[in-house]
């Protein structure tokens, strides 16, 4: 995930040097369609929102201060606004695990291969934990993806959604609160113990 | 600790957030250690469901040369662009503060100034005619109450309910 370009490959395209901006385009692309695609739930969406903060940021890059943040990091704020940009215009699709499944995206995990029951099990948990995120707050959801995909610090979320750090920590916890609420009412229906089994390791 | 922590600030002890207070709480309630444990089981659980559900992301290939005709091709938002948004601006402007102040002005001065016929000639008291019509000076030429008979209406009792049957 640790991709970056050099400051002078995004010296010479500011310079509107064409191979230096493909370059920035290309190595970005797959990291940005990734994030987008985790905030948007939408193929067709990200691809066009993917291609939108491409255009700005390759046209606005004189603005890109490179002492003061990495460029991925520069793209993220135009990345995340577009998202959530896309997202009020259009309400939010929600697709299903089980089309996903059918639509043959197995949840695919080497070291579980061996071991069928567990692969189910964790299958069954990540299948809960990612429909719960589609029943909380799109503010909450944003922030918690930042937080848990990105591994950001709340003063960066809040960069990124356009808010405090305080703010930003606060949906996040929020989130937490939503998302634990959502599963632990499913809970009965479907076996999920949260984390009551590890609940002795804490002290 | 002498209250139980709220939800928040055990959520924020689950991301590692704890004073000693919390701490010395949390070793005597099972109540509010299974919560932090479920928290921290659910930071956990995101992670690794949000990575696995990025890496089955549909990316598609990167176009370049799609994004090179974009980037080449005029900005829409361009002075036309901006000249039809601040036109816009000022036509809803106006309408917010011309409409209202055209709407109450006139209902002001319709309510407050008495209107012409009400003051040349005052309207009389509603009248019921011998044959049932209702006649007002307004509907019929000045001085033609004078000469028509004023009766009452007749007294209709009010229906009685029935009697109850033994």
């Amino acid at each position: 995930m640790d991709t970056r370009v050099s400051e002078r490959t995004i010296a010479r395209a500011v310079q509107g040097d064409e191979a230096s901006q493909r370059v920035i385009y290309e190595t970005y692309h797959a990291r940005a369609s990734r994030l987008a695609y985790l905030l948007l739930r939408d193929a067709l969406d990200t691809e066009e929102v993917v291609q939108d903060a491409f255009v700005y940021a390759l046209r606005n890059l004189v603005a890109y201060d490179g002492g003061r943040a990495s460029f991925w990091t520069w793209l993220r704020v135009i990345l995340v606004s577009r998202c959530r940009n896309k997202r009020r215009r259009k309400r939010l699709p929600r697709v299903s695990l089980e089309q996903l499944v059918a639509d043959g995206q197995e949840p695919r995990d080497s070291q579980e291969l061996g071991d069928p029951p567990r692969a189910l099990a964790r299958r069954d948990t990540q299948r809960s934990v990612y429909e719960a995120l589609d029943e909380i707050s799109p503010g909450a959801r944003d922030a918690l993806i930042l937080r848990y995909y990105e591994g950001l610090p709340y003063a960066t979320i809040g960069e990124a959604l356009s808010c405090t750090e305080a703010a930003a920590r606060q949906r996040v916890l929020h989130g937490k609160r939503q998302l634990r609420d959502v599963l632990r009412r499913r809970g009965a229906t479907a076996g999920i113990e949260l984390g009551t089994a590890q609940s002795a390791e804490v002290t | 600790m002498t209250r139980h922590p709220t939800e928040l600030e055990l959520a924020r002890a689950a991301a590692g957030d704890r004073c000693e207070d919390l701490v010395e709480h949390l070793r005597w309630c099972p109540r509010c250690r299974t919560t932090v444990a479920d928290y921290g089981w659910l930071q956990g659980e995101m992670a690794r469901t949000l990575a696995a559900e990025a890496e089955r992301a549909p990316v598609s290939e990167p176009d370049w040369v799609g994004l090179r005709a974009r980037l080449q091709s005029p900005r829409p938002t361009g002075a036309v662009g901006r000249r039809a948004a601040a036109l816009s601006l000022a036509a809803v402007v106006g309408l917010v503060l011309i409409v209202p102040i055209v709407m109450v002005g006139g209902n002001r001065a319709r309510t407050m100034a008495p209107r012409l016929e009400d003051v040349l000639a005052p309207r009389a008291p509603v009248a019921v005619m011998g044959d049932g019509r209702v006649e007002t000076p307004a509907c019929r030429p000045a001085g033609g109450l004078r000469h028509t008979q004023r009766v009452s209406l007749p007294f209709v009792p009010p229906p009685t309910p029935p009697e109850p049957q033994v």
